[in-house]
């Protein structure tokens, strides 16, 4: 009986671990992507359906956007999204189609096709899944009630469209040598009639067709045809240019569709009354549904939403072609937002209209009645590259004239300051006092899912007062407050709509953004270098930015041929422009400003490597030491594709800018000396024995290790810093994952800490040729998870021990500390003696706390960052210092978002979150009222005691 | 005291250093009320002394009692009375207002008042006794301090003062007793034992006097009273008791006594030739 009352009790208790500090200074934000198709349904209408690209399917209030459920479904995009009865029916690109419930989400049925469907056609009590070969109709419930091969209709005949009508189902299968068949089918799947129809669907790539509502439009040569698919007379219009058009995705708008060239959209409409244009509009326009009162509401009124200058609603009558009043969006610009992509307007029964909007930076916003009422920026899903930077600085003391007349002016100035002190120093005290503080700044536009922590202001007071300075696929750059989640700026770069959003990111591809902070994110001022993509009218350029107000500071354009970008070394005389320094196809250097002096004064020290994954090839170049160095000089060379290896992944010390400990202190007190070399530079290549781990100098290419992992395969993930390098691979052959960490020493003995302490060896720049090899440990430990993304934690001075953060693939953030991935750990001491390798010098003594060696390192629970947040897809880590020494700030995203302050070491340098300050400042108040309370009485009893 | 320490604290006291020579005064019982009322009385005007207050306006009511400046009295009084009312000790300070006005009755009732009260307030007690003695009731004095000695037997000051009354009236016993007291409280005191030894003199017991003579030169060798206090008791001695003249030890101490007195006014001049003459003349001492 008691053991059962345990076993009960269980678990609640792991429910209720760290419960109570979920939220305090984390937040968590769940976000579904750039949405690809938008439904509705008059079901519940209240919300809003959206598909995205990132594989996901959710439900998001109409009012508010905020999430009522979502899906993470696929890894592949969502293509397809249809509402269907009670529930939704969505299509990825590579054909796993899903059946949702809609009011909760749940999950009816899916199947997985392997192979892209081309459309759901939803009928009364079934669905259609059309694909090239096969029409497949399944009821509501998932079950199959009949299919359809294309076969039937010709040998290599290929389904391109079905459609529904009065008693059954069209489908219009292509054929190969031109022409097409059309089949009518009954409910239940029986072929009635199969006729060769006249129009061909065409295979040309300069040719466009698509299918909406029963008809086929197809854009070819600047005739613009629509064919209704179960028979009736096609239409034709000449348009009145040859090329350019394409068609405006089609979203269920009854009886109306957009062409587009990129500058203007006409509208048209099709049907009983034949091909007809509506409106021509001078610039980019999107159609989306009204959705009114009664689905079925025939005479629907069709929306025509428009971005440029600002945006703008217009309902039209597909009918007779009028529209009403254009209803003009406030705070919603196009130079914001992009171009309009998708458009869902929902009429409520008060005649209000809501409408739903997706962008070109990936954003959905909720309008209603001309006013934004909330927005999903949905780019966040899809961040290339985060850093965080610090808000403290003053960007006005940049330069400071040191004039004896320019200090004299300013005498008055100063003298305001110190009249300011008493009350700044009254405020700081006040603030401290009180336990809840007032927000500094408010008015900071949130996510409509985001909740500002609420212990967010104590983190502030500690140094985490940073922004997340994040660059989207969209292309858009974002600056949020780490410690509330709340938008400080955003800026949207704009791409050109030719460009495709899913090419890797290695070298300059001009449809590619790309940003750093210079000189460091630990610069106390530092710029915002940003490569904006080209986009359709303006050329790719480099952008230097203030990163607090995201404004431009200087703009220039990017010259063609660009192969790299790296920052030149800057003295801090003109800190308006970084200088960069930019590497063509051929070596040729270049610099931005043109022609900085800064080129000149590097050369001769400045080394440049390049890790070609094309070619498999590690390249080591140098600026040569001349008057106007114009060429790279190539230095050194690894081919390890001639080696028949293919190179995975590639990494560098992290939070190099930041300060660490150059020593490691043994137990009894004798010395390590970390063999710490910031071009230090880890690359994992893969051949058929397993993985390769080469370790290199990466301004002279001495290889200072090599190891090989046999059996290892990917995916690999790297993480170096001060002097170790930690690689998370898969080992197929054992089923599991491991971590191989290589720490290295130099080979220096210990002479004591006087030359540490007093000598010159800390400030004495060395060159790289000199350094001596290094002492490598390496040490493989099991680990139960595979990781998404890997990053380190960073602290001000480097003394806190650092711990790895792993997003892990079962949506965990977990961390590990280094002490424990620690190659020095000893044997326990029945392992054969050929396995205790380790060089005596660096063996851990008695009084070391170094836990014996055991190869597992189990996930804790209480180390899961994220508590009870699943984090979806982390792509990347990054990871900034506080005041604190023992508190690092980690920021990890992917398509959720999570920050969180982290203490590798426990919070060893600040009070608990708990403590109570009221108390403390009370009962000191009331020590001192009483203390003077009974001087007073004291003083007064004793002069009464005097004059008795 | 250092020497000179007070001297300094009075030329200070007109810039500002009033309150450390009231303070000064009070410590070392500094009598000079002329002094308490010209500083003090600035002092109280000027304010600002916090409990200091009341001790210097009582310090200036006792100085403008005893220098009858009569509005600073009554000055001071009334603060007192307004701040304490309910304090023996400004009732006390009422009592030393009706003596300053020669109000004897009405003073002692205030004090009878206050002993009924507070019967272990031996400062009153003493006011009764200096009023009976100001007032010239030596009796009475004598009967209060007896009084006051049941109960207080350990006061050295009010023996002294009883023995001093006794004196005045004449009875040299009694007064001899008080100073026996005084003797046993301070065996060491030059005062209490030559005022005894001469009171022993007095009385005719030569031989506890000249004893009492040894002890007090034993205790300070130079002192003259002493000395000659012996040198009498000898001779009054030799003259009651012929045959003590002839013993040797007799001899001695009236050779050692005379030595010590010789020694003692050589070189002091003009005086110290006469004592030597006076010395020289003493037939006994010339014959040894």
């Amino acid at each position: 009986m008691w053991r059962r009352i345990q076993l009960a009790l269980l678990p609640s208790l792991s429910l209720a671990l760290f419960a109570d500090e979920v939220g305090q200074y984390d937040w968590s934000l769940k976000q579904i992507g750039k949405p690809t198709a938008l439904a509705f349904s008059g079901e519940n209408p209240d919300s809003i359906y959206a598909a995205t690209q990132s594989g996901v399917v959710a439900s998001m209030s109409m009012q508010d956007g905020s999430l009522q459920w979502r899906r993470v479904a696929s890894t592949e995009p969502m293509a397809l999204l249809r509402p269907a009865g009670r529930g939704l029916i969505s299509a990825t690109d590579t054909g796993l189609v899903q059946a949702w419930k809609g009011a909760a989400g749940d999950l009816s049925w899916q199947k997985d096709f392997g192979e892209k469907v081309l459309d759901l056609v939803v009928l009364s009590s079934s669905v259609l899944v059309l694909r090239d070969k096969e029409v497949e109709a399944r009821n509501l419930a998932g079950k199959s009630e009949w299919m359809v091969s294309s076969k039937d209709a010709g040998a290599q005949a290929r389904y391109v469209a079905a459609a529904a009508s009065k008693d059954g189902v069209c489908l219009l299968a292509s054929l190969p040598a031109g022409g097409s068949i059309l089949q009518k089918l009954d409910l239940n799947g029986k072929v009635l009639e199969k006729v060769e129809v006249e129009f061909s669907v065409p295979q040309s790539p300069e040719a466009e067709y698509m299918v909406m509502d029963a008809h086929l439009a197809v854009l070819k040569d600047g005739t613009l045809s629509v064919h209704p698919i179960c028979g009736g007379g096609s239409e034709t219009m000449e348009l009145p240019q040859k090329s350019g058009w394409r068609l405006q995705p089609w979203q269920q708008t009854k009886g109306v569709f957009a062409i587009t060239d990129g500058a203007t959209t006409s509208v048209f409409s099709f049907g009983s009354k034949g091909l007809r244009q509506l409106k021509n509009l001078d610039q980019m326009a999107v159609v989306g549904p009204v959705f009114g009162v009664s689905d079925d509401e025939t005479g629907q009124l069709v929306a025509l939403a428009m971005a440029q200058p600002q945006a703008q609603i217009q309902l039209m009558d597909p009918a007779s072609g009028n529209v009403q009043p254009a209803v003009k969006i406030a705070g919603y610009t196009a130079a914001e937002r992009g171009e309009c992509q998708l458009l869902l307007v929902h009429e409520t029964r008060s005649g209000e209209h809501r409408a739903v909007m997706s962008a070109a930076d990936h954003s959905l916003a909720g309008i209603q009645s001309s006013k934004v009422s909330w927005v999903r920026e949905e780019g966040l899903a899809s961040i290339r590259q985060a850093d965080l930077y610090s808000r403290h600085t003053l960007a006005d003391k940049r330069s400071e004239d040191k004039s004896l007349g320019a200090q004299l002016a300013n005498i008055p100035g100063h003298l305001a300051e110190l009249l300011k002190a008493p009350f700044e120093i009254l405020n700081y005290v006040s603030s401290v006092i009180m336990a809840r503080r007032q927000r500094k700044d408010g008015g900071l536009p949130l996510m409509p899912d985001a909740v500002i922590p609420f212990s967010s202001e104590e983190l502030r007071d500690f140094g985490a007062d940073k922004l997340i300075l994040a660059l989207s696929s969209a292309p858009k750059l974002f600056a949020l407050q780490a410690t509330t989640s709340e938008v400080v700026w955003t800026k949207y770069l704009g791409i050109d709509p030719k460009c495709s959003e899913q090419k890797p990111g290695t070298g300059i591809d001009p449809c590619t953004a790309w940003m750093q902070l210079l000189p460091s994110s630990a610069s106390p001022h530092a710029e915002l270098v940003v490569i904006a993509p080209k986009t359709a009218t303006k050329p790719q350029k480099v952008m230097w930015m203030d990163p607090l107000t995201g404004k431009v500071l200087h703009e220039e354009s990017m010259p063609n041929d660009i192969t790299a970008v790296t920052p030149l070394p800057h003295k801090g005389k003109n800190l308006v422009t970084h200088p960069l320094l930019l590497i063509d196809s051929k070596g040729g250097l270049q610099t931005l400003p043109k022609d900085a002096t800064e080129l000149q004064e590097a050369a001769g020290n400045l080394f440049h490597y390049e890790v070609d994954t094309v070619n498999q090839v590690i390249k080591g170049f140098a600026v040569p030491k001349a008057k106007r160095p114009s060429k790279l000089m190539a230095t050194w060379n690894m081919e390890v594709g001639s080696l028949g290896e293919r190179i995975l992944a590639a990494a560098t010390p992290q939070h190099r800018h930041w300060d660490h400990v150059p020593v490691h202190i043994k137990g009894d007190a004798s010395i390590l000396y970390k063999y710490i070399n910031p071009n230090f530079l880890a690359v994992v290549s893969e051949d058929k024995n397993g993985l390769n781990l080469y370790m290199l100098d990466a301004v002279t290419g001495h290889l200072l290790h090599q190891s090989q992992v046999a059996g290892g395969a990917g995916p690999v993930h790297l993480a170096a810093c001060d002097n170790w390098v930690v690689m998370h691979y898969q080992n197929p052959k054992k089923t599991r994952f491991e971590m191989l960490v290589t720490e290295f020493f130099q080979a220096k003995a210990d002479d004591g800490p006087w030359e540490i302490l007093f000598g010159k060896q800390g400030v004495q720049t060395r060159s790289a040729h000199q350094l001596e090899r290094p002492v490598p440990l390496q040490q493989t430990y099991i680990v139960p998870a595979g990781v998404t993304a890997m990053g380190v934690t960073a602290t001000l001075k480097g003394i806190t021990p650092r711990s790895i953060i792993l997003a892990l693939t079962t949506d965990h953030l977990t961390r590990i500390s280094k002490d424990i991935l620690n190659p020095r750990r000893p044997y326990p001491s029945m392992t054969p003696n050929d396995k205790k390798s380790l060089p005596s010098q660096f063996a851990p003594t008695k009084d070391e706390p170094l836990a014996p060696y055991t190869a597992q390192i189990p996930w804790r629970h209480t180390e899961m960052l994220n508590y009870y947040h699943a984090l979806h897809r982390v792509t990347g880590i990054a990871s900034s210092p506080t005041a604190l020494e023992s508190t690092s700030l980690v920021f990890a995203y992917g398509l959720d978002l999570f920050f969180t302050p982290m203490q590798s070491a426990k919070a060893y340098d600040v009070l608990s979150p708990g403590f109570n300050y009221l108390l403390l400042y009370g009962s000191v108040g009331v020590v001192v009222v009483v203390w003077a309370t009974i001087s007073m009485f004291a003083s007064r009893k004793m002069l009464q005691d005097r004059w008795k | 005291m250092e020497p000179g320490e007070y001297e300094a604290l009075v030329a200070r006291a007109n810039s500002g250093g009033a309150m450390e020579l009231l303070q000064f005064m009070r410590t070392h019982k500094i009598h000079q009320p002329e002094l308490v009322l010209l500083h003090g009385s600035r002092l109280v005007k000027s304010r600002g002394l916090g409990n200091e207050l009341w001790t210097v306006l009582e310090q200036v009511f006792l100085a403008a009692a005893e220098l009858g400046c009569d509005q600073w009295r009554d000055y001071c009084l009334k603060e007192l009375t307004t701040k304490f009312p309910s304090s023996l000790r400004v009732e006390r300070l009422k009592g030393i207002e009706k003596e300053s006005l020669g109000e004897w009755k009405e003073a002692e009732k205030l004090y009878q008042k206050i002993l009924a009260t507070k019967p272990e307030d031996t400062l009153t007690h003493k006011r009764l006794i200096a009023m009976h003695k100001q007032s010239g009731k030596v009796p009475e004095a004598i009967e209060a301090i007896n009084t006051y000695l049941d109960s207080f037997t350990t006061d050295s000051e009010v023996w002294h003062e009883l023995g001093e009354l006794y004196i005045e009236q004449g009875t040299l016993q009694r007064a001899a007793f008080c100073f026996e007291e005084l003797i046993v409280q301070n065996p060491r005191s030059m005062y209490t034992i030559l005022t005894y030894a001469e009171l022993l003199y007095s009385t005719g017991d030569l031989e506890n006097s000249r004893k009492y003579f040894s002890l007090a030169c034993y205790v300070d060798g130079a002192n003259l009273r002493a000395l000659w206090g012996l040198f009498t008791c000898n001779m009054a001695l030799a003259e009651k008791d012929k045959s003590r003249e002839k013993s040797k030890q007799f001899q001695e101490l009236q050779k050692f006594t005379m030595e010590k007195l010789r020694a003692a006014y050589k070189g002091l001049g003009a005086q110290g030739q006469v004592a030597l003459k006076l010395l020289a003349a003493v037939p006994t001492v010339s014959a040894s």
